[in-house]
């Protein structure tokens, strides 16, 4: 198997719907194992040809996700901390 | 859009190079338009959905010689998932964007982020009390 780690932005094909062309473009996260792999891709974009229009995908699931977890942890570090400073105070 | 998809299958794999081969089909999956659906059409509005993809797989193999028997065996597991991320809407006007939101997902993030933050303040008022 040649397939080695890789982080890389793609285009599709061309797709014509009407009087619009568009193509999509996607990030590909490829993690190769000795037996195995794993591939991870996500539309990052979406390319209007006729206008030259490059409209942005946003994830807003994994960005609310990202954004609540990244919170959590923050807090309850704080709140750790917090605990062993008044446990060293007294 | 590959038309196994959403199909369950076996494959018994004889050898070492069965497995290579398997494993290499995984990356041809997630080509550039596998993010794609087909465009649904009604009237002079289509919707193309765009999805996020995660494919995994691993195989492995064993054998064992002695001067009575042999023997070898192997196994092999993965896993696939797509979620929708927009809805590319294309008509007369021009490309519209519209973001999917999953709010099972979002909220049970928002659950476990609660139960942490509640946890981690009664440990604070626990020490507090105690001191």
């Amino acid at each position: 198997m040649t397939q080695q780690f890789s982080l890389v932005t793609i285009q599709s094909e061309p797709l014509t719907i009407g009087k619009q062309t568009i193509q999509i473009e996607s990030k590909r996260l490829t993690i190769p194992f000795p037996k195995g792999g794993a591939v991870f891709q996500t539309p990052t974009a979406v390319y209007n040809t006729n206008t030259n229009e490059r409209l942005p995908i946003l994830d807003i699931t994994r960005i609310a996700t990202l954004g609540l977890l990244t919170i959590g942890a923050f807090l309850t570090m704080l709140f750790w901390w917090r605990g062993a400073n008044s446990q060293k105070e007294h | 859009m590959s038309e196994n998809n959403g199909q369950l299958f076996v494959k018994t794999i004889e050898n070492n190079e069965e497995t290579t081969e398997l494993i290499g089909k995984l990356f041809d999956v997630s080509n550039a338009n596998a993010v794609l659906s087909d465009p649904i059409s009604e009237g002079e509005y289509s919707t193309v959905v765009a999805s996020e993809l995660m494919v995994s797989m691993g195989a492995g193999f064993g054998s064992g010689y002695s001067e009575v028997d042999g023997g070898g065996g192997g196994g092999g597991g993965g896993f696939s998932s797509a979620r929708p991320v927009a809805a590319i809407e294309i008509g007369p006007n021009g490309v519209r964007v519209e973001p999917i939101v999953d709010v099972t997902k979002v909220g049970l993030a928002a659950i476990a982020t609660i139960g942490g933050i509640i946890l981690a303040w009664t440990r604070v008022l626990r020490i507090a009390k105690s001191v």
